[in-house]
């Protein structure tokens, strides 16, 4: 608003927009347009509903109103006469295809535990059967008649009921490993139960136990924990708990697939497209270049959308009646069907000495993946590798269990299991220096890592394989800490003129990652078009973020070229090569690296082709704006219009296509520190934020007020997490909650009335022009940096999330 | 019934049921970037149109009171090819990200403009409150008490 009316007023901006970084280069770390940002903000076609075609089906899928229930028998006959039903499916008529939604490498650290229709219901809102009819209202009508008995089961709903003897099962079928499978694996299938279980299929060993309901588990130390807590000057141990929050992305899961010329077209909002393909190629028989995935503009992801939720029924469903069909979840189900953050039990125990030094750490992290194992492994697994690396520290063991439950899914979701890790560690921290009388800022500084030092504690935390041991790279942890705590004037103790409410302050270290070293996997292709244009197709998968931009922006810089005569095209998996997606933090770091690589590989081709007709030896030329080619020795020019439209004449060389791939196994890690003033009612529990810090290396940041944006809204969305949102399910495992009114998502009278975002400058040695992720990181400081400050302001720790009135004042023991 | 309306300066009628909403009939002319992020709950903003200069929700309005009356719509504002000021002023502070209600962001921020030149920040956050904005999270609307235990 304030730039609009400087611009009505003035004819131009006045306020310095974002800080510009790179004052070498001319468009990297510069303020600008993004480029999709006009057919967004102007309403033009962009997201998967636009492009659905009026010959269109819809879909509806029947959802199980029991939490653990065996299907005896479905009954669609009346469901069938309704006018205009096409087909009904259900686990009767559709494959037994096991396989899993996660949306990550293959082989996938998930285990294959659901087909797309099971004969065991595991949760309230789980599918029972879909219908495809030629209009809306025809399949909700259908819906309502198709009768099914079910045999309801005992179902577990938290991993404490999970984990006790005897508890429900909620999968007892027969497990097959495709590699690694244990020699008593005959024995061990001797105790699965009904044949409607269906079977649990891991790519690798998770060192899981479906008898015990534990999907997957890992442990591993540094040093002797045992011995560090024994020696040490004070102890703390304390649980940390955080409940079940959604993504609310405002764009809902929605897919539309159709089958044209024996190839299936699915238009998908998603993370992952390749990932979609390869789960659509597995659930419907076809092989991948019968399937074409089109990215769409994405309306909200927050990792909901790295899983193929939708899209793998969408397209069985096309598929199968050769129909156009259009699937588009309600607000309910996203919360009940979709996915979610893991709820997770953090135990913490953690040693010190009185100069400040922390001896020991054990973070012992207990998961709730409900019914299916997606990221099951994986996003507790970052609870701790995305935690324990921020620590000098010679001593830590970590041991994670995760638990299947009968509660909606879990699954991916910004951040990834660090805002829990992140939280219980900070807060140990805090309640260390605060038992050994230690200034908390004093025992950050003397405990953080920096540049150089190595990080042993990544042997054991590899997704699914042995970690990479490596050195911390880039490093602006120490200057966002000192920064902060002069911005919010960190041991000053403020006041209120009310004496109901107190005032404190904390903060909390964070880092992330840039991406998946070794594991994650990103394509482009740089084309010379034959008037000097360039259309950069790129596999990586821009959810909203900024990262065609950021591929823009590297062509521009590279070729010299004005940012209007690129064009990006990028997550359609017929014109663009592989990429493993937008996941883990990965999209500038690996996607616009692949951009990099291409690009240069294209500038290398321009350069040879010019010098061939320019008769002049290639170490002679280089590149200028607006895109031509000159020679240093002679002063030549040849613009990209005349060389390309040359090599295209009939007798020249051809088009200018070049080809990267980037891989590495190196590892740019963003760190950053949030900083929270909040106040504390002591009569009523109402806490407010006031005061709201987020500052953040990420290394070169390429799109500066985008990355800005970035922060604030992951702030926001993990301030909600903190104080309000919460899953609340009923005894029979019923969502209380599965709307935007009961949810709980902040306000925008609930942001902090001082909100910073500060972009630390550092300088990547591996990411594209010095660049790392930005997003993912900012959302794990506002836990541990609120509840560190509610106990500065009245003495109490919240240790269980979000950080309600009425915990405040149990705490407090007024309630 | 018959629908006589104004959209976008245009004048459209409409041959339907009085009781479909708003949006429903909005989409039937092709205005799809009124969209709806809540089931019709009046939560999130995404199917915000003004109604003879009044931001209403279109999801919670029927196509039979906008007989007789004058609607914009966010496509009703620049098109890609020539931006408003509010809309190029958004893509400028970075604020256009996954974008699902930016088009009626724009809309509601215009029309706040438009009724008051020199808006104070506390307006502008009174005004905006019944959104929700995806990225940035914080134009979210208080419609009823929120439960909070």
């Amino acid at each position: 608003m304030k730039l609009a009316l400087e611009k009505m007023k003035g004819g131009c901006y006045k306020s310095e927009i974002a800080p510009s970084f790179r004052p070498e280069l001319e468009v990297i770390g510069k303020p600008g347009a993004k480029i999709d940002g006009p057919q967004l903000v102007s309403g033009e076609r962009a997201f998967v509903e636009d492009y659905v075609t009026p010959d269109t089906c819809y879909m509806v899928v029947l959802r199980s109103p029991h939490a653990s229930a065996y299907i005896n028998s479905i009954d669609d006959s009346e469901a069938r006469k309704v006018e205009g039903v096409i087909e009904i499916l259900t686990a009767y008529n559709t494959p037994e295809t096991h396989y899993m939604q996660a949306g990550q490498g293959n082989p996938e650290p998930s285990p294959h535990d659901r087909r797309l229709f099971n004969l065991k219901v595991r949760h309230v809102g789980d599918r029972v059967a879909a219908v495809i009819a030629e209009t809306l209202e025809a399949a909700k009508e259908a819906c309502s008649k198709i009768k099914v008995d079910y045999e309801v089961l005992p179902a577990v709903f938290t991993v404490e009921e999970a984990m006790a003897p005897g508890a429900p099962l909620v999968h007892n079928g027969i497990v097959e490993y495709r590699s690694g499978a244990p020699a008593d694996l005959d024995e061990y299938n001797k105790k699965a139960g009904d044949p409607r279980e269906g079977k649990v299929i891991y790519q690798f060993p998770l060192h899981a136990d479906i008898h015990k309901n534990i999907a997957a588990s890992n442990k591993g130390e540094i040093g002797n924990v045992d011995e560090a807590f024994a020696h040490s000057d004070a102890v703390v141990e304390a649980t940390y708990q955080t409940s079940q929050i959604q993504h609310t992305p405002l764009e809902t899961h929605l897919c539309f697939a159709k089958m044209e010329g024996g190839r299936l077209t699915v238009y998908a909002s998603t993370q992952v497209p390749y990932h979609v393909r390869r789960i659509v190629g597995w659930v419907t028989g076809l092989p991948e270049n019968k399937i074409h995935i089109i990215k769409t503009r994405v309306g909200g992801g927050y990792g909901s959308k790295q899983d193929i939720l939708i899209e793998d029924l969408t397209g069985y469903a096309a598929f199968v009646t050769g129909r156009p069909v259009f699937c588009h979840n309600t607000r309910e189900e996203e919360f009940i069907a979709n996915s979610t953050r893991h709820p997770m039990r953090v135990h913490v125990k953690m040693s010190g000495n009185k100069d400040g030094q922390i001896t020991g750490i054990f973070m012992e992290v207990c998961a709730n993946t409900g019914p299916y194992g997606n990221h099951c492994l994986t996003v507790p697994m970052n609870s701790c590798s995305k935690t324990l690396p921020l620590f000098k520290c010679d001593n830590m063991r970590y041991d994670l269990k995760v638990y299947y439950t009968n509660t909606p899914p879990a699954g991916a979701y910004q951040g990834y299991g660090t805002p829990k890790g992140t939280y219980g560690l900070m807060m140990a921290m805090a309640e260390l220096a605060d038992k050994l009388g230690i200034d908390y800022k004093d025992m950050v500084l003397k405990n953080h890592v920096e540049e150089g030092y190595m990080l042993e504690i990544l042997k054991g935390l590899g997704e699914g394989r042995e970690g990479n041991v490596v050195p911390v790279g880039s490093c602006g942890l120490d200057e966002a800490v000192r920064k902060g705590c002069d911005m919010i004037n960190w041991g000053k103790k403020e006041v209120s003129s009310d004496p109901d409410w107190k005032i404190g302050k904390g903060f909390a270290m964070i880092m992330q990652g840039s991406g998946l070293p070794g594991l994650d996997h990103s394509e482009a292709i740089a084309k010379l078009e034959t008037d000097g244009t360039v259309i950069l197709n790129s596999g990586g998968a821009d959810i909203g973020t900024g990262l065609d931009t950021i591929s823009a922006k590297i062509v521009a810089e590279i070729l010299k070229l004005p940012m209007d005569r690129i064009t990006v095209n990028s997550g359609d998996t017929d014109s663009c090569a592989f990429d493993t997606g937008a996941y883990a933090s990965s999209g500038t770091f690996f996607s616009g690296n692949a951009s990099v690589v291409a690009t240069r590989k294209l500038k290398d081709m321009i350069i040879k082709e010019a010098a061939f007709q320019m008769g002049e030896k290639e170490e002679d030329l280089d590149v200028r704006a607006p895109g031509e080619v000159y020679s240093k020795k002679t002063g030549k020019t040849l613009s990209y219009y005349e060389l390309s439209h040359t090599a295209c004449s009939g007798t020249g060389h051809g088009q200018m296509i070049a080809h990267g791939t980037f891989t590495t196994a190196a590892s740019s890690v963003p760190y950053g520190a949030h900083f929270a003033q909040v106040a504390v009612n002591t009569r009523t529990g109402e806490i407010k934020v006031q005061k709201f810090y987020a500052l953040q290396d990420a290394g070169t940041p390429i799109n500066p007020e985008v990355a800005l944006c970035q922060m604030y809204g992951a702030v926001m969305k993990s301030i909600g997490h903190t104080l309000h949102e919460d899953m609340i399910l009923d005894k029979k495992g019923r969502c209380l909650t599965a709307n935007m009114t009961d949810y709980g998502v902040p306000m925008i009278s609930e942001a902090p009335e001082d909100f910073k975002a500060v972009l630390i400058d550092v300088n990547d040695e591996f990411g594209p022009f010095g660049a790392k992720s930005i997003s993912e990181i900012a959302c794990n400081g506002a836990a541990p940096a609120i509840g560190i400050a509610i106990h500065d302001a009245c003495g109490v720790w919240i240790r269980n999330w979000p950080m309600t009135p009425e915990k405040v004042l149990k705490a407090l023991g007024k309630i | 019934m018959r629908i006589d309306c104004i959209i976008n300066g245009k004048n459209r009628s409409f041959d339907i049921d009085p009781t479909m909403r708003l949006r429903d009939m909005l989409l039937i002319n092709g205005n799809f970037a009124v969209r709806d992020s809540d089931d019709c709950e009046g939560f999130c903003g995404s199917d915000t149109v003004l109604v003879d200069g009044t931001p209403v929700y279109a999801n919670l309005v029927l196509a039979g009171e906008v007989n007789g009356c004058e609607i914009r719509t966010p496509d009703g504002l620049g098109n890609s090819q020539h931006l408003t000021i509010v809309q190029q002023a958004m893509i400028d502070a970075g604020v256009v990200q996954s974008a699902y209600n930016a088009p009626a962001a724009a809309l509601l921020l215009t029309w706040l403009l438009e009724k008051n030149p020199n808006p104070s920040k506390e307006e502008i956050g009174k005004e905006s409150e019944s959104f929700q904005g995806g990225d940035q999270g914080c134009l979210k609307r208080n419609l009823h008490q929120r439960r909070r235990l």
